[in-house]
C-alpha cells in the first residue's frame, strides 16, 4: 500500500498537473462502459493522460514501484469492459497520443499511436489511395487497440487477416521494446518477422496485460483501379460457407461476410431511424426468415484492375448458382435493405464507416453479450445449428448473426448476438443468465466442435484449458510484469 | 430534443444513458474528416469533459457511484451547449427517446442548482436580474428594452401586427445595431410588424445554467405577450431565443401556441422570394460565415443565411472548413460567456483564427451573442476583421 498523495505528486511530476487527476467526478467517467453490470463500476484512483512514450514509461515505473494496477485505455470505446479498472489503480488514458506518425505508401504501412481513431486513419490513408482494415468496432475506436485484439471483420480478411506488423511496447519493468524490423533501430516498420522469434504476436490478444503499446505499424492496402460490392443470397448457412470458402480460396474476393436476415434487417432499422424494432425481428422463430427474405446475404468486396474484377464477378455468379444461391442486384438490395446497402457500400467500397452519427457499428455495442467463436469451415456450420437450438431455449428475440472466413478460409468467425442493453435490473438478470449460458456454451463448443472463443472474456478457467501454454504464458508475464499490475481485471493470469 | 422541466435522472433516462459506449463520437465531425469539435473536450482533455463524459457522469450519479459535488459543477458548466454531441451521437439518441448528452448536461445543472451546488456565481446574478428587470444583463432596465429604437418609430409601433419581432436581450441591450437593422429591413419590405415593450428574457440562459424554476413564468409571460400582439409570425435575430422558443417552448408551455416562428434569415429569404424586398446595392466585402450553434445544429437552419449572402453582389464568400453541422462553437453559449469569460474567449479566438486563415475581412454571423463573443476575440487578437450580423449587411444592401 502507498500514500495516494505521494503517488499523485510523482505522477504530476511526469505529466504535469493538467494531465493527471484524482477528481472523483472525472474518475467516475472511467468507471463503467456499456458492458459493466449495474452497480459494478471499477473506480480508478487516478487517470493519467500521457502524450509520449517517455511519459508512459515514467507512469509505469511509478505504478510498478508502488504495485498499483494500471489499465491502459486507447479510446475507451471497448464494449466488453476490457479497459475498466475493476481493481482500481491508474487508468492510462492514451487518447492524447493520437498521431499518425507515418504513412508509408512505399512499404504499405502506417505507423500510428494508440489514440488514433478509425475515422482519422481511414481518412488519412484514403488521401494516398489506400484503405485500412475496418472492423465492426466504431469509427471512434482505436485501430491500434482493435487490431491487437484481432478485428472481427475487415476488408482483406480473406488473404491478409492480421493488420499488425510491428510494435513499440513499454513494460512495467522499464523496457521500451520495438518488435519486427523496428527492433534493429532502423526507421522501417515494414516487417513483422526477422531472423528471431516473433515478439509482435506476443502482445496481440494480451489485452494490456503485458505492457502498454505506444506505437504500432499497421498494414494499409492499395485500393485498386476498381472496387466492387458483390451480393449473393442463400437459403442456408452451409451453402453460404461453401461459397465463402471457394470465393476466398480461388481468389475471387478480398473479403466476404455472411449476414443472416436478422442482421440485414438490423442495419435497416438503425440506419433508417425507424421508431421501433420491426415485428419480424421479435417473432419467436428467429431462425426462419420472414416471407420474401432470403436466409441471409453474403457480401463481398472485390478490387483490382477492372478486367480482373469483371472476371471475378462472373465467376462468383457461376459459383453462387452452382451452390443454389442467387445474385442480389444493387436495385434489390437498395429496395429491400436500404440501411444495409448504405452500410455495405460505405464499409466495403469507401473504406469508411457509415455516417458516424448513425453508423450501425457503434450500435453493435448494444449487443450484449455475443457469442463469438472461430471454427473450421465444416464445423462452423454445425456450430450455427447448435446456436439456433440454444437460442430457441435461452435467448430472447431479436437474435442474429454474421460469419466470415479468415486466412484462406482455414477458419470461420461466427458472432451470434442478442439485442440487449443491460441497462436495468430485469435486463441485468437476462444478461447474467446469458453469461452463464455462454460460459457453458464456450466449453461445449470447444469440446464438440473445436470452436475457440474469439476474444478472451475474462474466464480464468478458459486459460487453464490450454495447459502448458498457460504455464509458459505465466512465466512470460512474470518477466514483463512481475508485480501483475497490468490490467489485472482481465483475469488472464 | 428537449427536456421536460420535471425531468430527473430516473430509471427511464438511465435505460437510455446506459447505452453509451464511450466511443467519443459526440466530440467530433460528421463525415470522413476527423476533427474535434466539442469545445469543452478540446480544452478539458479528460473524457469527463465531453458529451459522453457527461452521460457517464449521469450514469454514475444514478448508480450512486458518486454524489453531486463541486467537481461535477466544474465539469458541466464548461459545456457551451453547442449541440455537437446531439448532432453526432448515434447511441443514446438512438432509442429515439428524445435526449442527447447536451440535454443530460442541462439536467445535471438543474440538479446541481437544486442542491445549492450551482450555478456559477455570475449566473446567479442573471437570475436576479431576470426577476427584477426580465433580462440577465447587468445594469439594464426593463423600461429601456426598446430604447434602441428611433423614437419616431417607437411612437408609431402598433400593439397588434401580423409579424412580431422578438428582439431578445442581447440585441435589445448590447448589440442594438442588429435590432435597428432588422426593423429597417421590415419597413423597407412594408411588413406589418410590431416589437413588444413587454418582451422578457426567453429563458435560454436559465435553461442552460440549470435555473429551471423561473422558466415556467418566463415562458408563460412571453407566450401571452405573443398572443396579445395577434401575430401569426414571430421573427428572431437571436439564434438562442429562436432555438428556445421554437424547440423548447412547445414542450414547456402547457397551452397552445399556434404561430409560425422564423429566423430573420428565413424571413428575409421569404420577403425576397415574394418580391417584397430586393438587394439593390453591391457591397465590397470578402467574408465567411459562422453558423451559430443554436441556429444550425439547434434547429437546422443552414441554407437561408448562405442564400442571402450569395445574393449580394460584390460580396466574395468563402466557406470555413468547419461549417454547417460541423461548425465550431463561438464559445458564448451555455452561460459560459458569463460564467467563464476567459474560457469563452479562448474558444472564440480559435474560431476567429479559423476565419482569419481564409484571408477574409469580415466574419458574418446570425446571432448577436455569437457576434459579441467573436468580436471580443477579434479585439483580443487585435485582428483586422469585422464581425457583423447578416441583417446589418442586408440593411445596407436593400
Amino acid at each position: 500500500m502507498c500514500d495516494k498523495d505521494i503517488v499523485y505528486r510523482e505522477l504530476k511530476s511526469i505529466v504535469g498537473s493538467d494531465r493527471v487527476t484524482d477528481d472523483e467526478a472525472i474518475l467516475a467517467t472511467y468507471a463503467m462502459d456499456s458492458a459493466t453490470p449495474l452497480g459494478r463500476a471499477g473506480y480508478p484512483s487516478f487517470v493519467v493522460l500521457p502524450m509520449t512514450t517517455d511519459e508512459v514509461k515514467g507512469v509505469l515505473e511509478v505504478a510498478n514501484r508502488y504495485k498499483i494496477p494500471v489499465v491502459p485505455m486507447s479510446r475507451g470505446a471497448n464494449i466488453a469492459s476490457m479497459s475498466i479498472p475493476s481493481r482500481g489503480g491508474i487508468v492510462l488514458d492514451l487518447r492524447l497520443m493520437d498521431n499518425i506518425i507515418e504513412i508509408n505508401t512505399d512499404a504499405a504501412y502506417a505507423l500510428i499511436e494508440p489514440g488514433v481513431t478509425f475515422h482519422k486513419l481511414a481518412y488519412e490513408v484514403r488521401k494516398y489511395g489506400f484503405i485500412c482494415h475496418l472492423p465492426t468496432a466504431s469509427g471512434g475506436a482505436s485501430p491500434l487497440a482493435n487490431y491487437l485484439m484481432r478485428p472481427s471483420g475487415n476488408l482483406t480478411a480473406t488473404w491478409d487477416p492480421d493488420p499488425i506488423i510491428a510494435l513499440e511496447v513499454v513494460t512495467p519493468t522499464g523496457y521500451v521494446l520495438r518488435t519486427g524490423s523496428a527492433s534493429f533501430g532502423i526507421n522501417s516498420w515494414r516487417a513483422r518477422y526477422g531472423p528471431f522469434p516473433d515478439l509482435t504476436g506476443l502482445f496481440c490478444c494480451s489485452y494490456g496485460t503485458l505492457g502498454v503499446i505506444t506505437k504500432a505499424a499497421v498494414k494499409i492496402f492499395d485500393r485498386g483501379e476498381e472496387e466492387r460490392l458483390f451480393l449473393a443470397a442463400f437459403d442456408n448457412f452451409k451453402a453460404a460457407v461453401e461459397f465463402m470458402k471457394f470465393a476466398v480460396r480461388r481468389k475471387l474476393v478480398d473479403s466476404v461476410t455472411f449476414w443472416n436476415w436478422g442482421w440485414c434487417m438490423f442495419h435497416d432499422m438503425i440506419l433508417s431511424k425507424e421508431k421501433e424494432i420491426p415485428p419480424e425481428m421479435l417473432k419467436p422463430d428467429q431462425r426462419t426468415p420472414p416471407p420474401g427474405h432470403p436466409y441471409g446475404i453474403a457480401t463481398a468486396r472485390m478490387s483490382g484492375y477492372t478486367e480482373v474484377v469483371d472476371a471475378q464477378e462472373r465467376v462468383c455468379k457461376k459459383l453462387v448458382e452452382q451452390l443454389g444461391g442467387r445474385v442480389v442486384s444493387a436495385e434489390e438490395a437498395r429496395e429491400k435493405y436500404p440501411g444495409s446497402w448504405a452500410y455495405w457500400n460505405a464499409y466495403y467500397i469507401e473504406g469508411v464507416h457509415v455516417k458516424p452519427g448513425e453508423e450501425s457499428q457503434l450500435r453493435a455495442g448494444l449487443h450484449l453479450p455475443g457469442c463469438l467463436i472461430t471454427a473450421e469451415p465444416s464445423k462452423v456450420v454445425e456450430v450455427e445449428e447448435r446456436m439456433w437450438r440454444i437460442a430457441e431455449k435461452e435467448f430472447k428475440p431479436p437474435v442474429f448473426y454474421r460469419s466470415l472466413p479468415y486466412s484462406h478460409a482455414r477458419e470461420f468467425f461466427l458472432a451470434f448476438v442478442v439485442y440487449a442493453t443491460g441497462s436495468m435490473v430485469e435486463e441485468q438478470q437476462y444478461l447474467a443468465h446469458l453469461r452463464k449460458v455462454y460460459a457453458k456454451l464456450y466449453d461445449e463448443l470447444l469440446r464438440d466442435y473445436g470452436a475457440i472463443m474469439f476474444r478472451f472474456r475474462r474466464d480464468p478457467m478458459y486459460v487453464i484449458k490450454t495447459g502448458t501454454y498457460a504455464e509458459v504464458l505465466r512465466q512470460i508475464k512474470r518477466i514483463f510484469d512481475p508485480n501483475n499490475i497490468m490490467n489485472p481485471g482481465i483475469m488472464m493470469f | 430534443m428537449t427536456m421536460k422541466l420535471t425531468s430527473s435522472i430516473d430509471k427511464d433516462l438511465y435505460t437510455i444513458i446506459a447505452h453509451c459506449i464511450r466511443c467519443g463520437q459526440c466530440t467530433y465531425t460528421r463525415g470522413s474528416k476527423y476533427d474535434l469539435l466539442c469545445p469543452m473536450y478540446k480544452k478539458g482533455k479528460f473524457f469527463a469533459y465531453s458529451g459522453g463524459g457527461i452521460v457517464q457522469l449521469a450514469r454514475a450519479l444514478f448508480e450512486k457511484v458518486i454524489d453531486y459535488s463541486p467537481s461535477i459543477t466544474n465539469i458541466v458548466y464548461r459545456c457551451t451547449t453547442c449541440g455537437v454531441c446531439e448532432e453526432m451521437c448515434g447511441i443514446i439518441t438512438f432509442p429515439r427517446k428524445g435526449v442527447s448528452p447536451m440535454d443530460i448536461g442541462n439536467l445535471i445543472k438543474a440538479e446541481l442548482v437544486k442542491r445549492g451546488l450551482g450555478p456559477l456565481p455570475p449566473h446567479k446574478r442573471f437570475y436576479e436580474n431576470i426577476v427584477k428587470e426580465h433580462t440577465p444583463y447587468d445594469d439594464c432596465r426593463h423600461e429601456e428594452r426598446t430604447a434602441w429604437m428611433p423614437p419616431e418609430i417607437r411612437r408609431e409601433m402598433p400593439k397588434k401586427a401580423e409579424v412580431l419581432y422578438f428582439v431578445g436581450c442581447t440585441a435589445s441591450f448590447r448589440e442594438q445595431d442588429i435590432a435597428r437593422s432588422l426593423i429597417n429591413i421590415l419597413r423597407k419590405a412594408d411588413v406589418n410588424f410590431t416589437v413588444s415593450r413587454d418582451e422578457w428574457c426567453c429563458g435560454s440562459p436559465m435553461y442552460r445554467t440549470g435555473q429551471w424554476d423561473i422558466l415556467r413564468d418566463l415562458v408563460k409571460h412571453n407566450v401571452e405577450m405573443i398572443k396579445k400582439t395577434g401575430a401569426s409570425t414571430v421573427v428572431f435575430t437571436c439564434a438562442g431565443c429562436y432555438n428556445t422558443l421554437k424547440k423548447h417552448y412547445p414542450e414547456w408551455y402547457e397551452g397552445e401556441l399556434d404561430v409560425e416562428m422564423l429566423h430573420a434569415s428565413e424571413f428575409v429569404v421569404k420577403l425576397i422570394k415574394d418580391g417584397r424586398l430586393s438587394i439593390k446595392k453591391p457591397i465590397e466585402m470578402n467574408a465567411t460565415y459562422h453558423d451559430p450553434c443554436h441556429l444550425g445544429r439547434g434547429v437546422g437552419v443552414y441554407e437561408p443565411p448562405r442564400e442571402l449572402i450569395k445574393l449580394i453582389s460584390g460580396l466574395k464568400f468563402t466557406e470555413m472548413e468547419r461549417s454547417r453541422e460541423n461548425a465550431f462553437c463561438c464559445g458564448a453559449g451555455g452561460g459560459v460567456k458569463g460564467g467563464l469569460p476567459d474560457y469563452a474567449l479562448e474558444i472564440a479566438t480559435e474560431r476567429v483564427k479559423e476565419a482569419l486563415k481564409l484571408g477574409v475581412d469580415t466574419l458574418i454571423s446570425t446571432c448577436p451573442f455569437c457576434k459579441r463573443n467573436l468580436k471580443d476575440a477579434a479585439q483580443a487578437l487585435k485582428a483586422n476583421i469585422d464581425i457583423i450580423d447578416l441583417v446589418e449587411i442586408l440593411d445596407k444592401v436593400t
